[in-house]
This record gives C-alpha cells, sequence and structure tokens, in this order.
C-alpha cells in the first residue's frame, strides 16, 4: 500500500506564513522535477538502446523464425529491468531534494512503496490518475506494452508485442530468409543484416514510445514519472493544509 | 498626527534579506527566526506610474540596455525589485504588490484595458470566425464592464459619503472578475498556449480584484476586504498552482506546429518564456495570499482606509516601500 504523508513534531506550529513558503518550496520542487524526468531519461535511454541493439546482434538464424519468443524472452526483461531501475532511481532523487526543504519541524515521510505492476491501491490507481488493473502493467508489463504496440504500429513498430503484434519487421525479415535460403550463404548473411538492422530502428522507435511518448493510456515511463511527481505533491500539499 | 505606520525604503532592508535574517514571503517581510512579520510591501503612486509605463513592453525591457532602462528612476525600480525577485510583476503589467489600482490612477488603468482589448482583437484574427464573435463577445463585455465600475470608483472621489458606492461596486467587480476567471480557465485548459492572450486575462483578473479590495478598504469595509482577499487568494491557488513551465512548453510546441501556429509573444514580439510566466504567476498567488495579513493590521491599528490609500498615491520619491506598523 503506497502512502505519503506530511506528519509534524509536536512544536512549533507551523504559521500560515511558514505553510506558504513550504507550499511555494513544495510546487517548485514539482515543477522542477517535471521539467528533469524527460532529460534525466533522455541521458539514460542511449545506454538500454545500445543494450537492447547488442541482443539483436546475437540473433541466430534458428531465432529469427521465432521472433516472438526471442522478443519476449531476451529483450522483454531487459527493458522491463533497465524501466524498473530507472524509476525507482529518478523517484528516489526526487525524493531525496524534497528531503532538503528546509523546515526541520515539517518531515515527510511515509514511502510510495512497491510501485509496482502489482500496486493497484486507491493511491496509485485514482491518485496517479491510471486506470485500475492496467495500472502498473501499463508500466513495466508485457501486456500493456504489447497494446502500445499496436497503438503506435502505425508509425512505429512494436518489438515487445506478445499479442497482437509479433515483432513484425523480424518476421518479414524472416521470410525473406526463408525465401533467400536456397540461394546460398553469402545472400542469406545479406539479408540477415537488414534483417537486424530493421529490427534495431524498429527496437529504437519502440524504445523512444514507452519511455517519452506523451500519451497517457497507457502512460510512457516519463508520464508515469511525472504523474507520480504531480501525485507526491498534490498528496503533500493536502496534507500541509492541515498541518 | 500620530504615526501608526511608517514607510521605509526596501534597500535598507535588503542587506538584513541578504543575510537571511528577514526573508520576502509574498507581500510581506518577515523575522526569518521568529516569523513575526516585519513590513508589508507596497506599491506607491509613483511606481504605478513607472510601471504604467512599461505597459505593453516585454519583461526584458528591464533586462537589457533600452532608453527606458536609461530613465533613472525606472533604474532604481529595477535594482529595487531585482533585489526582491519580483520583477516578474512589471512584465505582466500590474502592480508589483498587490493594492495600486486606484493609487495608480483611471488613466493608467484605462491604458491597461485598452491594451487587453486590442490584443484580445488581434489574437481573434488566429480563431475560428464565429468562435471569435462569440468569446470577443463575451470579453468585451466583461472588460466594459470592468471598465465601467473603475469610471464609478473614479467618480466616488468626489462625492461626500461615497462608502455606498464603493461597496456596489466592489460588489458588482466580484461578479465580473468571476467572467474573467472563467476566461483564464478556459485558455488553460486549452492543449495551446497563447502566451500574450493569457497574460493580457490574468493582468485584467488581477486589475479587477485589487480594485475589488480597494474599494473596501476606501469604504473602511476592513471586513469585508479581508474576506475578498483570502477569496482572492484561495482563487488564485485554483487557478494558478497546477500551472507549470513544462506544461506550459508542451502546449507552446502543439501551438508552434499547427498551421498557421507560432510561439505567442508579448505584444513588443518577444515571449517571456516558461519560467518567468510560473514564477510571476507564483509570487502573485503568494502575494494575494499575504494580502490579509496587511488589513488586519490596518484594521488592528484603526487606521483609516482611504488615508492610507492617499498616502500611497501621495509618495513621490519612492516607487515601493515596506509598510512598518507601530506595535
Amino acid at each position: 500500500m503506497s502512502s505519503t504523508s506530511v506528519t509534524t513534531t509536536s512544536q512549533p506550529v507551523l504559521t500560515d506564513v511558514d505553510k506558504l513558503v513550504l507550499k511555494r518550496q513544495i510546487l517548485d520542487w514539482r515543477d522542477t522535477w517535471l521539467i528533469k524526468i524527460p532529460i534525466e531519461l533522455r541521458d539514460r535511454t542511449p545506454a538500454i538502446t545500445a543494450v537492447i541493439n547488442a541482443r539483436i546482434e546475437t540473433i541466430s538464424f534458428t531465432e529469427t523464425f521465432k521472433a516472438k519468443a526471442f522478443a519476449e524472452q531476451q529483450l522483454g526483461p531487459v527493458f522491463d529491468r533497465w524501466r524498473n531501475a530507472q524509476a525507482h532511481e529518478i523517484i528516489a532523487s526526487a525524493k531525496k531534494e524534497l528531503r532538503t526543504l528546509d523546515h526541520p519541524e515539517l518531515c515527510f515521510e511515509g514511502e510510495f512503496s512497491d510501485w509496482s505492476g502489482e500496486d493497484t491501491s486507491a493511491m496509485n490507481s485514482v491518485e496517479l490518475g491510471f486506470a485500475t488493473g492496467t495500472a502498473g502493467a501499463a508500466l513495466f508489463g508485457i501486456p500493456a506494452v504489447a497494446s502500445m504496440s499496436v497503438q503506435s504500429a502505425g508509425w512505429g513498430l512494436g518489438l515487445l508485442g506478445a499479442t497482437v503484434i509479433s515483432w513484425p519487421i523480424a518476421l518479414s525479415g524472416a521470410a525473406v530468409l526463408g525465401t533467400m535460403a536456397v540461394f546460398g550463404g553469402s545472400r542469406i548473411s545479406k539479408y540477415k543484416e537488414k534483417a537486424v538492422k530493421k529490427s534495431k530502428d524498429a527496437a529504437s522507435v519502440f524504445i523512444r514510445m514507452a519511455v517519452f511518448a506523451p500519451s497517457s493510456n497507457p502512460p510512457s515511463l516519463c508520464s508515469a514519472l511525472q504523474g507520480h511527481i504531480r501525485a507526491m505533491s498534490l498528496l503533500l500539499l493536502e496534507d500541509l493544509k492541515h498541518a | 498626527m500620530l504615526e501608526k505606520y511608517i514607510f521605509e525604503v526596501p534597500l535598507r532592508l535588503q542587506p538584513l534579506v541578504d543575510a537571511g535574517v528577514l526573508q520576502r514571503v509574498g507581500a510581506i517581510i518577515k523575522d526569518t527566526s521568529s516569523g513575526r512579520i516585519v513590513a508589508h510591501m507596497q506599491q506607491t503612486g509613483m511606481g504605478q506610474q513607472l510601471v504604467g509605463s512599461l505597459i505593453g513592453s516585454p519583461f526584458n525591457v528591464l533586462n537589457t540596455a533600452s532608453s527606458l532602462v536609461a530613465n533613472a528612476q525606472l533604474a532604481g525600480l529595477k535594482r529595487m525589485v531585482e533585489g526582491l525577485q519580483i520583477l516578474q510583476y512589471a512584465n505582466l503589467g500590474v502592480g508589483l504588490v498587490g493594492m495600486g489600482v486606484t493609487v495608480a490612477g483611471f488613466a493608467i488603468v484605462n491604458k491597461k484595458l485598452t491594451r487587453i482589448e486590442k490584443t484580445v482583437e488581434e489574437l481573434s484574427q488566429t480563431m475560428d470566425r464565429n468562435f471569435a464573435q462569440l468569446y470577443l463577445n463575451q470579453l468585451y463585455r466583461d472588460l466594459n464592464g470592468i471598465r465601467g465600475v473603475l469610471e464609478g470608483i473614479e467618480a466616488s472621489k468626489r462625492l461626500s459619503d461615497p462608502k455606498g458606492v464603493l461597496i456596489n461596486a466592489a460588489s458588482r467587480l466580484s461578479e465580473l472578475r468571476s467572467g474573467v476567471r472563467g476566461h483564464i480557465e478556459y485558455q488553460l485548459q486549452q492543449n495551446t498556449f497563447d502566451e500574450q492572450l493569457f497574460t493580457q486575462l490574468t493582468s485584467a483578473l488581477l486589475l479587477c480584484d485589487n480594485a475589488r479590495l480597494e474599494s473596501y478598504i476606501l469604504a473602511n469595509e476592513y471586513d469585508s476586504a479581508h474576506f475578498s482577499a483570502t477569496a482572492v487568494a484561495g482563487s488564485y491557488a485554483e487557478l494558478f498552482d497546477d500551472v507549470t513551465p513544462y506544461d506550459l512548453g508542451q502546449k507552446r510546441r502543439i501551438s508552434h506546429r499547427q498551421p498557421g501556429g507560432n510561439i505567442a509573444a508579448t505584444p513588443m514580439g518577444k515571449p517571456v518564456g516558461d519560467q518567468n510566466i510560473v514564477t510571476a504567476l507564483r509570487d502573485i498567488t503568494d502575494a494575494a495570499a499575504t494580502q490579509p495579513f496587511l488589513i488586519e493590521a490596518l484594521d488592528r491599528k484603526r487606521i483609516s482606509g482611504p488615508e492610507y490609500m492617499a498616502s500611497l498615491r501621495d509618495e513621490s520619491t519612492e516607487p515601493l516601500v515596506l509598510v512598518r506598523f507601530d506595535e
């Protein structure tokens, strides 16, 4: 269960002016992190793109015929781990800054703990504006990622799709490979290279979508983190009113 | 006459603010350690004239070497407001701190309203014709309503007993501000952001609210003034707390992408910037939140509202003063 609360020690009581100062600090904190999150993610995304590309490079001839399984087993978990790590690191940094607000009388306690796909508590689903059930999955789960792939298929091809779209570029590459098999090794190699390149391009588009897409349903990593910051600030401001 | 309050030059307290002994919060200066309110910032008639001369000028006129900055008085104001981090107010073309509509005089206020109308008229060229017509009709009605009420307040100065007129004016302004607030809310709900229209509408709202507050003070109705000031502060928080530089930036990008879209600019052509707008909105909200403290002090010290406003109007050497009460 996630919870955040502002608790006050017994003394001294916050005056209205103190509250005003704190409120401004919370708003400034929120504003700063809303801008900082996409910048942080922009700095971190090349690393995961490189890792995914490296995995794609290792795809074997037979695996190209089982692209869906390859994506699910080899790429999906890597991307998920990276995504979870970024989410936790960024939120931890934001919370660390929050604790430096210059009012020792006011302690920001409570944790947005276990901010995971399984957490469908009222706070996460309502306060964060996510749809119950798909909330966490949208951020961390393969099925939701698959639906994003479907949605984005018009302009960017999905990579990790487990249901509707199963790595279409790779599949088409595999079909080409099947046809070309009769022409010998050099042509197979050439067309495999082409398929790998197309897959990398698709991966790059997918990662960009999953991390930065402005759409809120399902939310990209950036939107979800920003939503989390907004929710935290709302809760803090609400608690501050009663402090 | 017993001095119940004094005007102090802000620069005299600036070293204490710099040293962290004093802290500015909204329109008040407080003692950092005790939390006691030391002074209330107030703009004088001279300050209003200076800000009035900047109406239609972009924020960064004050940052660049222009002929305006060559003006010694303006340079003084620049130093003063920079130190107190309230330069952004000038950008919105409104009073630096809270009250100042009746202090400024109707000529300046009228100039502000005319500028708002002109801006909106220019912007209507880019709107859908039918929508623009409806929107403009309503907005003109609201702005002209404000103009009419302000004219009434100005005329009341010649009445032997203006109290009734002032209270009616305050009540009417309360209705009119709802219309302006609605326009701002509508703008904020859009996927795009028009800086020019937004700042002009915000300016109109502040003008309306300041005039309402001053009407009550001039009528010596401190209880109503306090109630209104508190309501206004809550209204600004509701309206502006959710506005963030990130969201404005996103909306601006969408505006830019639309056919014929352009980054809306200040009347002189240069955008103010999302961070500056939001900082200004936060300052305005904080200043409004501290306004009730000033009214409480005026009431507690039994200071005559008309006399207090007259002393702000008559201050001819300082654009901004710190009001200290004899506690």
